[in-house]
């Protein structure tokens, strides 16, 4: 009795829905009648092969036919896809799986092109279903659209038994759907993952998958499949043997089916509900179920549910010993079968899959291709930056090489020219010097000439004295001549000294250190020096001093290099004496001096002149190269700062002390090695 | 006839003494020698109206020939005694500042010796 109350309960329900259904599919197809906009037809034709596509496949795959011909006339190609995705799915309800395949393949190719995104519905039109949202970018329209289209292939390969291929294009639709947070998408992919998971007869999975599907419809309050995801729950318990607990979910699967208009879960939790009962033996029940989905699957006149309730009933009735109506349904059975996926469907639909991996295979070696060629561009891009580079490098480098030639030449350029500076230098000096050697030299051939002459005299005295036998006399006069031998001798060596010097000074320097009487140096530079000026300005005089320290003894230098550097020092004194004497002050005695001294382990050359000093703004370039304060063509400005580097190069010091007006000392210190 | 010779060459005593050594031991011409400007003046001062005749090179480090002419021909102006200057550079710039300040001869080395002789002798 309560069970016939249940069932008539159902059925009320049922009508009632089909009949509130009714009514909205009436209005739809009312407001098309009048609709003007292109847009608005198309939307509402959605809507209608939406309702319809849990009803009746028929109406649901002509209603996306004509919205598929609006869209691709407004060249909406979103739009196109869903209308695509409706057909498919229609044409899976009834049955054709060929021509589902074909049409979801094409759907796919479609929504993987990005310039589907380009067009698309002002977002102040309200969506088809509650899947889609037209305020969203329109990227993340394109790839809901994908995502659910993804999802209806794998709803097709887990009906045709493909069920890898199936979880392919599930794990291919979420992450898509998560990108926009579609939790009502991801609610119906999880749940037919998890009838996918059931079917490979993995429960865990199915369970966890299913989880997700009911996590995601909680969350989004979507409902209309939630008698689907309880339903396939109870399935998970019946392949973990719990009949208990699975019993439960399909009771439940069916209030939800039944509460939120699903009318295939309805009768496949009837369905779920019989086989239950009639694993435990419970005939009545068994049937009772299979009866309560029967209308309904009639209603909805879907030929899997239909087969699936004959087989049952046909099944029940074999049980029972009713051989009539066993054949009745087996008959009906039959007939379903040759409209069903039969084998002529099974073989175009591998066909279809055949190509469609053709498809993805060429997809992929177009992909595989373009990538190739993408990195050998790269590579030739790269290839080409680096010889761009290289040729760069190679240039800079060529005309760095070209850059270092000419500084190279230009720097032996100055070289020879430092060399010729110094030898000019050198020999400026050597010319300075030149009367005063003269001088030198005339002066010891004075005294050679003039003894040799005495000697001749003083012999033919001496001739006189023998004849005159005056012995003593003749002692005398030889005496006299031998000191004048000794004298000739002094004298011509000191002739030869001068002139030794004079080559020395003009010679390159030997570079060579040796033992040195530093006090004969400054004395015989002292004295060319004086009379090189005294050569030049015949008026000139100054007053000489010497304080030589004897203890020095010989030091080890390059003696032309430091005879240089004396020699210089003194001219220069000598020239700021001169010229402080040509202001006539009263009074002043031009001098010059030098001194050796030995500190510790130094000898100090100081040179002092009376001069006018030097000024401090000068005081800072007199070892600068080139620097002088003589007239032009009187100075080549490198005299000290030869002496400088002389000086450097023997370890010393070359420094200076001045005071304006009152004079100027140059001190060298050598170390004593 | 005491002859003063004033040279920074050391040897040029000896010369003197052998040049003149026959003067010397006939006792016609006495020779003292100074080695600057400087010691000549001293001596002078020491012997005044000693030296009749005083024979002086230009060039000397110190006190030049033509400061010690000026000198002599300053302070010792009754009767200057003949001051005849000794250079080893003849040239006019020299004679004309000795000629100026009242230099008796200009004599150009090398020294001729025997028209030195006739020139003292002379006198």
């Amino acid at each position: 009795m309560l069970k016939r109350i249940i069932y008539s309960a159902f059925l009320l329900i049922i009508i009632n829905a089909a009949e509130a259904q009714q009514v909205y599919i009436d209005s739809l197809k009312n407001e098309i009648s009048i609709s003007k906009n292109d847009t608005n037809s198309l939307i509402l034709f959605g809507k209608l092969s939406d309702v319809y596509s849990e009803i009746n496949p028929d109406s649901a795959y002509n209603f996306a036919g004509k919205m598929l011909a609006i869209a691709r006339k407004l060249s909406l190609k979103l739009e196109e896809v869903y209308a695509l995705d409706q057909m498919s799915y229609a044409l899976l309800n009834m049955g054709n799986y060929p021509r589902s395949l074909q049409t979801i393949l094409s759907a796919i190719a479609i929504t993987e092109n990005p310039d589907s995104e380009k067009k698309l519905i002002p977002a102040t039109f309200p969506p088809i279903d509650e899947f889609f949202d037209r305020t969203l970018p329109a990227r993340l329209q394109r790839l809901e659209g994908l995502s659910r289209t993804l999802q209806y292939a794998g709803i097709l390969y887990l009906n045709s038994g493909n069920y890898q291929k199936a979880l392919y294009y599930y794990k291919a639709s979420l992450p898509l759907a998560m990108q926009s947070n579609n939790f009502r998408l991801l609610s119906i992919t999880y749940s037919t993952m998890g009838r996918t998971y059931l079917s490979l007869k993995q429960p865990d999975s199915a369970l966890i998958s299913l989880q997700h599907a009911y996590d995601n419809s909680v969350k989004s309050g979507y409902y209309r499949f939630m008698g689907s995801i309880l339903l396939n729950m109870g399935r998970v318990f019946i392949a973990k043997g719990d009949q208990e607990t699975a019993r439960e979910y399909f009771r439940k699967a069916l209030l939800e089916s039944a509460e939120h208009n699903y009318f295939r879960g309805v009768v496949a939790s009837n369905l779920a509900l019989a086989d239950v009962y009639k694993k435990s033996g419970r005939a009545d029940s068994n049937l009772y179920y299979i009866k309560n989905g029967l209308p309904t699957a009639y209603y909805l006149n879907a030929p899997d549910l239909l087969l699936r309730s004959y087989t049952a009933l046909a099944d029940f009735y074999k049980t029972a010993g009713n051989s009539d109506s066993t054949v009745k349904y087996q008959s009906l059975i039959i007939k379903i079968n040759d409209s069903l996926f039969n084998s002529k469907q099974a073989q175009q639909f591998q066909n279809i899959d055949f190509d469609e991996q053709q498809r993805q295979q060429q997809v992929e070696a177009a992909k595989t291709a373009y990538q190739n060629k993408a990195r050998q561009y790269a590579l030739l891009a790269g290839l080409g930056v680096f010889l761009l580079i290289g040729f760069i490098l190679y240039r800079n480098n060529r005309e760095k090489n070209k850059a270092n030639i000419i500084l190279e030449k230009t720097l032996s350029n100055l070289k020879s020219t430092q060399s010729q500076l110094i030898q000019s230098e050198k020999m400026a000096s050597l010319g300075e010097l030149t009367a005063g050697i003269a001088h030198e030299i005339q002066n010891p051939l004075n005294f050679v000439n003039n003894f040799s002459e005495l000697n001749t005299e003083l012999l033919e005295e001496m001739k006189q004295e023998i004849d005159n036998s005056h012995l003593e006399d003749v002692k005398t006069i030889a005496n006299n001549v031998i000191e004048n031998e000794q004298k000739i001798n002094h004298h011509g060596k000191r002739a030869d000294a001068i002139v030794k010097g004079m080559l020395q000074h003009s010679r390159s320097s030997s570079g060579v250190k040796e033992l040195t009487d530093i006090n004969a140096l400054a004395d015989e530079y002292l004295r060319l020096s004086y009379h090189g000026l005294r050569a030049k300005d015949k008026s000139f005089n100054a007053t000489l001093k010497t304080d030589f320290d004897q203890s020095i003894g010989k030091i080890n230098i390059v003696p032309q290099d430091i005879g240089r550097v004396i020699l210089n020092l003194l001219t220069n004194a000598f020239y700021v004496v001169n010229e402080k004497k040509q202001m006539n002050i009263p009074g002043y005695e031009p001098t010059v001096s030098i001194s050796t001294k030995k500190i510790g382990s130094k000898v100090e050359i100081r040179v002092t002149d009376n001069g006018n000093g030097i000024p401090q703004k000068v005081l800072d370039k007199v070892f600068q190269p080139f620097f002088t304060t003589k007239p032009t063509g009187q100075g080549t400005g490198l005299g000290l700062s030869l002496s400088y580097d002389i000086i450097k190069a023997h370890g010393g010091e070359l420094k200076v002390e001045t005071k304006e007006g009152e004079g100027t000392t140059f001190i060298i210190q050598l170390p004593i090695i | 006839m005491k002859i003063l010779v004033v040279d920074d060459e050391k040897d040029v005593q000896i010369l003197f003494e052998q040049r003149f050594r026959k003067e010397m031991k006939t006792g016609e011409m006495d020779f003292v020698f100074a080695f600057s400007g400087e010691e000549a003046l001293m001596y002078l001062k020491d012997h005044k109206h000693e030296a009749v005749l005083i024979l002086s090179d230009i060039n000397m480090p110190g006190m030049s020939g033509l400061d010690l002419l000026k000198h002599i021909k300053q302070k010792y102006s009754v009767p200057p005694p003949v001051v005849m200057m000794i250079t080893a550079y003849g040239d006019p710039e020299n004679y004309k500042i000795a000629m100026k300040l009242g230099a008796d001869d200009f004599l150009t080395k090398p020294v001729d010796f025997i028209s030195l002789k006739e020139k003292l002798k002379a006198i």
